[in-house]
C-alpha cells in the first residue's frame, strides 16, 4: 500500500469513529478528543469540522506532509454509551500500546458489534423507572401500576415505530400519545390518590436529557453551533412530546 | 421519625430504579449499572432529605447534582484513565432522577 492510499485509508477510519461518537450520543469536544488521539498514534495531524449531520476531516501525515480530505454524512442517532465508553478505553490502548492501523480497525469493527441490551429488558427496565418518577412524585403502588404499563405501552409504539423508520418527531407524538392515553385511563377512572402523576410520569422516557446535557457542554466547549443545534433537537422533541399528550387530553377533555 | 427515615429510603430506592432504567435506555456498560444505582440513590437522599428540610427544591436538586458529579471526579483523580469515562455515563443516567416534573 503507498503512502497516499495509507493515509485515505486512515481519514476513513478516523471519520468512522467520530461518526461512531457522534450517532452515540458523545458530545463534540469527546469526538474531538477521540480521534485527536488516534491519529496522534498514526503519526498524522487532524483538522476536523463535525456538525450535526456532516463530518470534514483533513488528515495530515507528519513524516512526509501528504494531506487529504474527506467528507462524511453521520447517520440517525442512537444513544449507545457503551460505545462511547469502548472507543475511549481503545483510544488510551491504542496510545500506551501503540497500535497499528489494522489494529485499530480491528478493534472499531468490534466495537460496532457491541450488543444492545434486550428489547424486552428495555422495555422492563424503562417501564419500571417511569414507576420509580411516579413513586418519588407522591404516586401510590395504582399509580405506579398505571404509570409502569403507560411507559411500557409509549416506548413499545416509539420503538415499532423506530423499526418502520417513521420520521422522530411523528415516532416521538406518537409515543408520547399512546402513553398518556393509556395513562388517562388512570385518570378517567380515578385509579389510585393521584392519578395525575401517573400521567405526568409516563411520558418521562421521551425527556432529551443526553441532547440538552450534550447541547449544555458543547456551547462551554464554545461549539456554539452544535450546542445550538442539539438544543433545538431537543426543544423538537419537548414539542412534540407536548403535542402528543396535549391531543390526549383534549381527547379526554382534561384541563 | 422512623416514618419519615422510611420515606426518605424508598424515595431513593425509586431514585436508582429511575437511574438503572435509563442507563439501560441508553445502553451503557453492565458494569456500570450498580454504581448508577448508588450515585443515584445518593442523589435522591439527599435532595428529598433537604426537600424535608424545608430547603428549597433548586438548591436541593444543585446538591445531589453535585454529588452526583462530584464522586466520579474524585474517583477519576484516584483511578486511570481507562476508568474515568465510565464514570462519565454514570453521572449522566444517575441525575435523571432530579428531573422536576412538579
Amino acid at each position: 500500500m503507498n503512502d497516499s492510499s495509507k493515509l485515505i485509508e486512515t481519514a476513513n477510519l478516523l471519520l468512522d469513529i467520530s461518526s461512531l461518537l457522534m450517532v452515540s450520543g458523545a458530545n463534540t469536544n469527546r469526538a474531538n478528543l477521540s480521534i485527536d488521539r488516534f491519529a496522534s498514534v498514526l503519526n498524522c495531524k487532524v483538522y476536523s469540522l463535525i456538525s450535526h449531520k456532516t463530518i470534514i476531516m483533513t488528515l495530515t501525515d507528519e513524516e512526509t506532509d501528504e494531506s487529504c480530505t474527506r467528507v462524511q454524512n453521520i447517520p440517525p442517532y442512537i444513544i449507545n454509551f457503551s460505545v462511547i465508553s469502548a472507543v475511549s478505553k481503545a483510544s488510551w490502548n491504542a496510545i500506551s500500546e501503540n497500535w497499528t492501523l489494522e489494529q485499530i480497525e480491528a478493534e472499531i469493527e468490534r466495537i460496532k458489534l457491541l450488543n444492545r441490551y434486550p428489547r424486552l429488558l428495555v422495555l422492563f427496565a424503562v417501564s419500571l423507572a417511569g414507576a420509580g418518577f411516579c413513586n418519588i412524585f407522591n404516586g401510590d403502588y395504582l399509580n405506579m401500576m398505571v404509570a409502569f404499563i403507560s411507559t411500557f405501552m409509549g416506548l413499545f409504539i416509539f420503538q415499532q415505530t423506530h423499526k418502520l423508520k417513521y420520521n422522530l418527531y411523528i415516532r416521538l407524538f406518537l409515543g408520547s400519545f399512546i402513553a398518556s392515553v393509556t395513562a388517562l385511563v388512570g385518570v378517567y377512572f380515578n385509579i389510585g390518590s393521584n392519578p395525575q402523576t401517573a400521567l405526568a410520569t409516563s411520558i418521562l422516557f421521551l425527556v432529551p436529557g443526553v441532547a440538552l446535557i450534550n447541547s449544555f457542554t458543547d456551547l462551554l466547549d464554545n461549539n456554539i453551533l452544535n450546542g445550538m443545534v442539539r438544543f433545538t433537537t431537543g426543544l423538537m422533541t419537548v414539542l412534540a412530546m407536548a403535542i402528543g399528550l396535549f391531543v390526549a387530553m383534549y381527547l379526554f377533555q382534561l384541563n | 421519625m422512623l416514618e419519615i427515615i422510611l420515606k426518605l429510603l424508598e424515595v431513593s430506592f425509586w431514585s436508582g430504579i429511575a437511574a438503572v432504567g435509563f442507563g439501560i435506555l441508553f445502553n451503557v456498560p453492565k458494569s456500570a449499572v450498580i454504581t448508577i444505582f448508588v450515585l443515584s440513590f445518593g442523589a435522591g437522599f439527599i435532595k428529598f432529605l433537604l426537600m424535608h428540610l424545608d430547603v428549597h427544591v433548586v438548591l436541593g436538586s444543585f446538591l445531589a447534582a453535585f454529588f452526583v458529579a462530584f464522586i466520579p471526579i474524585e474517583k477519576r483523580i484516584i483511578l486511570t484513565h481507562f476508568f474515568s469515562f465510565l464514570f462519565l455515563f454514570k453521572t449522566d443516567s444517575s441525575q435523571v432522577a432530579l428531573v422536576p416534573i412538579f
